[in-house]
């Protein structure tokens, strides 16, 4: 099973789904800069079709934080992962 | 907006591995007044579409003006872009002037002063930079007390804005060269609701959504695509449920539809669009399948026809297939099926014509009828790079050239040619003259010795260049004045040694000994250089066979290594002796 948002992270990024993981963040993942940041949201709103707030955005500081908003919006079902 | 345009079909289009289709490459310099990153991989995704690679660079965020006043701290002159483009909000560049200019209530002096160094800085930047730079227009502000919706501000954001406007394009029109990018215009056609992204450009200095930013990337391509390329050049139409509504052959001149209603209405707003284009230099020509006498009285009778029968430079009316007209208008004009955009209504015809002869675009036209009339705008089709004066007089020309096909018949040849009165003069290229010369290198086909292509400023470097000498040909003969439709680009090898960088003429003048009387007043100007030898070559391309003996039926002899070919100059200077024409020269006066 692919887990669908580490797969959309790890293309963003650039970098091996392998080695990101929940705890993923700006601090361990060095390309995750704030212009990444930007480009991440946008393919989240478009892959989830879904829309972040300011928010959102703001908490989103690891991958298991972005899970758990995507699954709060109803977008992502906890089961699938 | 059309699929191939959406955000998701050009990020998809960059995931999937492409066989490049040519080698042609591009080199971008994006400098914004916001992040403009995103911008790339649209950018990216629409040059791939034209089968371009694009490598782009990004400057550093807002730093507009400096990189204007100082390129040379941002740009490697040893390797610099083919582009420079500039995006810019005037609310990133001069807040604070901006905000002063709603508290004093107008378009203040400060704000003025402040675009003056914008401009100023484009005027050094244009100095210091030889290829191709794009600027845009300030775009409506996102900006506290410019917002459309607030009730008794007595429009003030939006006087001022105005002001603001005017003045750019005041200002950026006494820059040459330097092509424009009309943000405010692309805004007002998505509208600032779907454009703005709010929470973006508080979080990330970008002001906007991705759909919008997929259109910004494909404007931009347009602009810098056509400064290279040639645009479409004749637009053929249909008639029937094309042109109006209902058949003619059926309905008669009083039963078909057009006019002022519904759906008459949409059939005369098409027909301004196409007059705008012809108006512009397109060509238009009509393809139908009808009794000639029944659509030509439309043409001719009908109050509410926009184009007239005279606006139509070639007519098509028969019982043929669409695909023998199409042929036949494009031998008629004497250009290229490749320059040809067909509309019709007809599905069928449309299949067969894409089947058979893939180098015409073709256009149905549209199932929603109301959609109609704006069909072709934004196609790019017709874009080009600037406007000629012989743009603007190609279609009464062509109409001259049809008149004297039909008398040529009942002359003999040589009559005919003495009463043609046809005139040739060959000079040396003004700044006036480079915008026409650059448009013919970068457009002929047929005609074209080595399709050398060359942006507007590299004309102009040669232009200047103690080396070279870049000629135009105007020809003339009694019914009518053709205008600059020749160019000779000549390098001076060493000592009398003058070689043919370029050589080619419109197609429209070939065929009556212009092309002997050019490449003897060409070799006529060298002797006035004191060269004694022409060295000239063939590049051979898919459509310039017609020249592939050009320099062996001029007195030329092949190089065996070089594959070039030679000729003494004082050879050529007299094969112009024998034609009926009047061939004037005149070099540059020396300073």
């Amino acid at each position: 099973m692919v887990d669908r948002v580490v797969k959309l992270f790890a293309g963003v990024l650039g970098v091996n789904e392998e080695s990101l993981d929940d705890a993923s963040s700006p601090d361990t993942v060095s390309q995750w800069d704030s212009l990444a940041a930007m480009h991440l949201v946008a393919e989240i709103e478009d892959v989830f079709k879904v829309e972040l707030s300011t928010r959102d955005i703001m908490k989103m500081q690891s991958i298991g934080i972005v899970k758990t908003v995507l699954i709060e919006k109803g977008v992502l079902n906890r089961d699938m992962l | 907006m059309s699929n191939s345009r959406s955000p998701q079909y050009l990020k998809e289009l960059l995931r999937t591995p492409q066989k490049p289709s040519s080698s042609e490459s591009t080199d971008i310099y994006l400098a914004g007044s916001f992040t403009l990153d995103p911008l790339v991989p649209y950018l990216k995704a629409h040059f791939l579409a034209e089968g371009v690679a694009a490598n782009i660079a990004t400057g550093p965020y807002n730093q507009v003006l400096q990189f204007c006043h100082q390129p040379e701290s941002y740009i490697d002159k040893a390797a610099p872009p083919d582009v420079v483009c500039l995006i810019w909000r005037i609310e990133d560049v001069y807040p604070k002037a901006l905000e002063n200019a709603l508290v004093e209530g107008k378009f203040q002096a400060e704000l003025k002063i402040e675009l003056d160094r914008i401009v100023e800085g484009l005027a050094r930047l244009r100095e210091w930079f030889q290829g191709i730079i794009v600027v845009s227009t300030p775009p409506f502000p996102q900006f506290p007390g410019f917002s459309a919706n607030e009730v008794g501000q007595g429009q003030l954001g939006a006087r001022i804005f105005q002001a603001i406007s005017e003045y750019w394009s005041e200002q950026i029109a006494a820059l040459r060269q330097t092509q424009t990018f009309d943000l405010q215009a692309l805004l007002l056609l998505h509208g600032m609701t779907t454009a703005h992204d709010a929470r973006k450009w508080y979080m990330y200095r970008q002001p906007y959504r991705e759909i919008f930013l997929a259109e910004m990337a494909w404007m931009v391509s347009r602009i810098i695509l056509a400064q290279k390329r040639s645009a479409r050049k004749c637009i053929v139409l249909d008639c029937d449920n094309t042109l109006w509504g209902g058949i003619i052959g059926e309905d008669g001149i009083a039963g078909i539809q057009l006019g002022d209603d519904f759906p008459g209405r949409v059939y005369r707003d098409f027909q301004f669009q196409l007059k705008r284009l012809h108006q512009r230099g397109i060509l238009l020509s009509v393809a139908s399948k009808n009794n000639p006498d029944d659509v030509l009285a439309v043409f001719n009778n009908h109050d509410a026809m926009v184009l007239r029968q005279a606006d139509i430079s070639c007519f098509e009316i028969g019982w043929e297939s669409k695909v023998e007209s199409l042929k036949r208008i494009a031998k008629t004009l004497n250009i290229g099926l490749d320059s040809l955009v067909f509309i019709d209504d007809n599905r069928k015809e449309i299949a067969e014509v894409e089947l058979r002869l893939p180098e015409v675009v073709c256009i149905t036209v549209t199932d929603e009828i109301a959609d109609f009339p704006m069909i072709l705008t934004g196609t790019g089709w017709f874009d080009q790079a600037q406007m000629t004066e012989e743009d603007r007089n190609r279609a009464g020309m062509m109409r001259a050239a049809q008149i004297r096909e039909q008398e040529s018949s009942s002359l003999t040849e040589e009559e005919f040619k003495h009463s043609l009165a046809l005139r040739l003069s060959v000079f040396e290229v003004d700044p006036q003259h480079v915008a026409r010369v650059t448009q013919l290198v970068n457009k002929t086909n047929q005609f074209n010795l080595t399709t050398i292509r060359r942006a507007q400023n590299e004309i102009e470097a040669l232009v200047l260049s103690g080396q070279h000498r870049v000629l135009a040909a105007n020809v003339s003969d009694r019914y009518g004045d053709y205008g600059l439709v020749g160019v000779g680009i000549l390098e001076q090898q060493s000592g009398d040694i003058w070689f043919i960088d370029t050589l080619l003429l419109s197609c429209r003048v070939l065929g009556r000994d212009v092309e002997t009387a050019l490449i003897s007043a060409i070799a006529d100007l060298v002797d006035q250089e004191g060269g004694c030898k022409l060295v000239g070559r063939f590049i051979p391309t898919l459509k310039n066979s017609q020249t592939e003996h050009f320099y062996s039926k001029h007195g030329f002899q092949p190089d065996r290594q070089s594959g070039d070919w030679h000729a003494d100059v004082s050879v050529v200077k007299t094969l112009s002796q024998g034609l009926v024409c009047d061939i004037s020269i005149h070099a540059r006066q020396k300073t």
